[in-house]
Parts: structure tokens; sequence; C-alpha cells
């Protein structure tokens, strides 16, 4: 029985089965990479710094050295080696268990894709500041975009906007001195950011998170949501590995080890299976 | 549409066969695995079954089959502490996006460590030896220095500084299955002569010596460890998406020494 597709979909299985046609590069063995039509080798290893050649692979597109540099910095900024965050509690718990380094590394980026921090968070932050600079530019008030927000405890949930842990975030003011120190204006969604951030500081106590500058940051950067989202996959790999690499050489079940009362149960009585199927 | 071509293919397998649609050679109308047609396999093949199946390239025995059924429901769940379950949990409750949490707790699960990695090491060394005195190795063994906590050989070791009580019962629960099994009397008499030294069979030395009874090659075992712990791992980790991040605190900062 001939399966109902349609022919576009059908000519494409058939011109990709055993195919690959791509403007992104390709390696010639023996001989060089041509990569967005230049030679890695001969061009791009010589004119690029690492972020720039990142950023090149991902987007299609080049940065200058300013914008460069500021992402390269912002990476620190995600990049602690404290193994009580929760990246890095897998980076510590895959150094005892010595998995391979490989796989600290994967367990504490995979982790760090959640919608409470890391890469996903970001993401969603980008989401959330390019939404709230649509309604400013229609003529809404920074107040009103917040207000627009779903609360929790009192407190509007805006992705970007304060931290899972409810302090100050100690990264803003860095990241705000490193914008200005590499000669950046203030675009149209970082002036909406801070708007909207006074006011939550003004009524609520607590502002926007380096998240959320970022993302208004990469956005006056023209980068869009889902670049930002690959660009930064690997931003907490750094930290994620000093705890690795800090109990690689201890004992199994050596980090933050649990007693068997250090879980709360809140399950079911104890009971038997056999008397149960009776 | 045109047919592909027999004979062609970019990975070989004997494990399936898909056999394409009369109209469109992307679409299988049948599939075989191990020459058996699926509809076959899920009508009257249990899961143990097919995965020995796949793994052997044979139907198991009913004892077979009995055996890693025990061991993959012994293993299932390792508790909240094992480091594959708790890796899951963590990601769970810190709202890692929920495709991650099992793939997350089978790679923390993958070290040389009482892990995936200790797997292979550990078939080994049951093969070579098992043809050996059990009590001769385990003295030959204990004799030679160590480094505190270090397993005494792949798959046998110390849990929390003694052996470890639910696996000890686990792996006896197996090993009667099969009381004329060379491999588990082996290992039975090993463990009992390496306890003296507080160190028994652990989770990876049990699936070694369960998959080198059923035929399973040493590296295919380290799937079958995978796979056995894989529904625990899930379980725990998907049930910590319904608590907030907030139930999971931070080490406090007092308890967190800078040195």
């Amino acid at each position: 029985m001939k399966t109902m597709n349609s022919p576009d979909l059908e000519s494409l299985w058939q011109r990709n089965r055993q195919h690959i046609r791509t403007n992104i590069g390709k390696w010639f063995p023996g001989e060089d990479v041509i990569v967005r039509g230049r030679s890695l080798f001969n061009d791009w290893v010589n004119e690029l710094s690492f972020i720039q050649f990142n950023v090149l692979n991902i987007t299609g597109r080049l940065v200058n050295e300013r914008v460069a540099k500021w992402i390269e910095t912002s990476i620190f900024f995600t990049s602690y080696p404290d193994a009580r965050i929760w990246c890095n509690q897998l980076g510590a718990l895959a150094g005892t268990q010595k998995t391979s380094p490989v796989a600290g590394f994967v367990l504490g980026c995979l982790a760090a894709d959640s919608k409470a921090y890391g890469s996903r968070a970001q993401y969603l932050s980008v989401i959330a500041v390019q939404d709230m600079y649509q309604q400013y530019a229609e003529g809404q008030t920074a107040a009103e975009i917040v207000e627009g927000f779903p609360k929790s405890r009192g407190f509007p949930m805006i992705p970007g906007f304060a931290r899972p842990v409810r302090v100050n975030d100690e990264r803003l003011e860095p990241a705000r001195r490193l914008t200005a120190q590499l000669g950046f204006e203030r675009g149209p969604h970082m002036e909406m950011a801070e708007d909207a951030s006074q006011y939550l500081l003004d009524t609520y106590g607590l502002g926007m998170n380096a998240a959320g500058f970022c993302s208004a940051f990469l956005l006056d950067q023209e980068f869009t949501a889902e670049e930002v989202y690959r660009l930064r996959v690997a931003d907490v790999a750094s930290g994620v590995m000093a705890c690795f690499s800090d109990h690689a050489h201890q004992p199994e079940n050596s980090f933050l080890p649990l007693q068997c009362n250090d879980i709360r149960y809140c399950g079911p009585a104890k009971r038997s299976l056999l008397t149960a199927r009776k | 549409m045109a047919a592909t071509g027999a004979g062609e293919g970019i990975f070989n397998t004997s494990i399936c066969l898909e056999e394409a649609t009369d109209g469109n050679p992307f679409v299988a109308q049948q599939r075989y695995i191990r020459g058996f047609p699926v509809d076959e396999l899920w009508q009257h093949s249990s899961f143990i079954e097919t995965l020995l199946l796949m793994f052997t390239g044979d139907i198991p025995s009913h004892t077979s089959a009995a055996l890693l059924e025990r061991l993959f429901v012994g293993l299932m769940n390792l508790g909240p502490r094992d480091a594959g379950v708790r890796a899951a949990m963590t990601a769970g409750v810190s709202n890692t996006a929920e495709e991650h949490l099992l793939p997350i707790g089978l790679i923390a699960t993958g070290g040389e460590n009482n892990g995936a990695g200790e797997i292979k090491p550990a078939c080994k060394f049951i093969i070579k030896n098992s043809k050996t005195d059990p009590i001769q190795c385990a003295r030959d063994l204990m004799a030679q220095p160590r480094p505190t906590h270090a397993h005494i050989a792949p798959g046998f070791g110390g849990h929390y500084g003694t052996i470890d009580p639910i696996l000890a019962r686990l792996a006896e629960d197996c090993f009667t299955l099969m009381p004329d099994s060379r491999i588990f009397n082996w290992c039975r008499t090993f463990t009992a002569e390496i306890a003296a030294c507080h160190q028994g069979l652990l989770a990876p030395g049990l699936v070694a010596a369960v998959c080198c009874e059923l035929g399973i090659r040493a590296t295919e075992a380290v799937a079958i460890y995978q796979l056995c712990k894989a529904p625990g791992i899930a379980a725990q980790g998907f049930e910590q998406l319904r608590h907030p991040i907030q139930s999971n605190p931070l080490l406090a900062d007092e308890d967190y020494e800078l040195t």
C-alpha cells in the first residue's frame, strides 16, 4: 500500500539518504577544513579568538573582538567551583565514583539545563526579556509589564529576575562594569530591563539577576534566544570540572555521604507483598 | 518510490531486521528481533525473555529468565543514596529538564567505583578465577597490600566499610536459582572468604556473575547493569520534579570550609 506522504518530504528523504548538503563547512582529510567558506587552518585560526570561532560555527555570524570578549568574560560568572551548586554536586559525585572526566562534564552541563539556573534558565530569560521588550515598545510601562507576570509567594516570577537562592546577585555589578569597560552603550532591551529591575527593586526588594542582564545585552547584540541557548551550553563546565577534579582522588561515597535517616521517607507504611496479594 | 537495494547498509547487525512496505522504503511493515517477528514477541514473550533474546541470540530457558528477572527487580532501585539515583534526584529537585534525568542517573552510575565501569573488570576477574580455588584466590588477594577503601577485586568490595547485607541476600537468592552453577558456587565461596576483611559482593560483581553465567559478554554486561538500575533512577528522579527546589537546600555556609 502506498503511503500518503507529501511529495516534498518524500524527495527530502531520498535526497538526504546517504547525502549531507550544508554550507557550514567540510573536512578535507589530510588537507584542510572549510568553515563558513574559508580555511580553518589558513584563515580562521590566525584571525579569530576561540569565542569568535565558536559564535561563527554556531550562528554563521562574525562578532567583533569586543562582543567576543564580553561573551568570554561572562562565562566567568557561571564557573563557580562550589560543590554545593546542583550541577557541581554531580561533578563531585562523578569524581568520587571515578567516571570519565567527559562523563563528569556532561553530567554537570546536562543538569544545568534547568529552568531554575544554567543554560535553560538563560534561554527562558532571553525569551522573557524579548517578550517584555515587545510590550515595552508597544507603550506599556515597566510596572505594567512586571505586574502582568504570575506570582509565587507574592513575588513576580520572571526568568532573569531574582534567583533560586533569592539573594542579590553578586554577578550583576561585575556584569555592568564589564559592559561599561568594553564601551558598550545601553541598548533598547537593556533600557527596558533596567527599568523593570528598578521597579522590582523598589516594589519587591529584588531586581534583575545576571541572567536577565546578559539576556538583555545579547538581545541588543542581535542574538536570538535559540542562539544564546546554543552558545551557552557549557557555561558551567569550568566549575563542574573543578569539583570533579577536587573529588577524583577521594574514596567512593565520600562526597556529602548520606546515612539512611538523612532521607525523609513519606510513603506507605511497611507492609508485606505476600499479604497484600491475598 | 524506488526500493532500497538488498545488502546495502551502513550498520551491520544480527539483532534487528526491518522489511519495508511496498510503497515507502523508509517505513517498516515488519521488524524481526533475532529472527522472530515483533508481533509474536509482544504477544508471547516477556520483557526479560526478549531482553535475553537480544543479548544472547536465543530464547532463554525459564531458569535463565527467572534469574535475570530476580536480578533486575533486586537492583531496580538501590535507594536515594546510590550515586545514580542521587544524581537523578539532585537534577530533578533542581528543575533540570525531565528528559535528562534518566541519562544523568545512568552517567553518574558509570564510574569505576561500584559502577558500570567496574563491570568489565569484574567479568574478566570471575571468568579468569572461577576455575581456581576460591579460598586460595581470596587469601592471596587479602595478603596483598592495597589502599584503604580499595576493592579487593573488581566487583567485590566494602560498602561503607562493611558488607552490603541487602546485596548479599539478593546474591544468595540469585545463586539458589542455579545450584549447579560453577560460577555462582565459586562466587559464594570467594565472598564468604573475603568477609574476613569486611568486603563482599557489590552490585557490579553480582551483575558480572549473572551475566557470565548467562553467557552475556563482558562489554554487554555493562548494558545489563545500566538497564537494571534505570527504573529506580527514573522513578526517584522524576518524583523530585514535584518537589520545590527549596526542599533540597544548599549546604549551609558554616558547613562549607574553604581551606
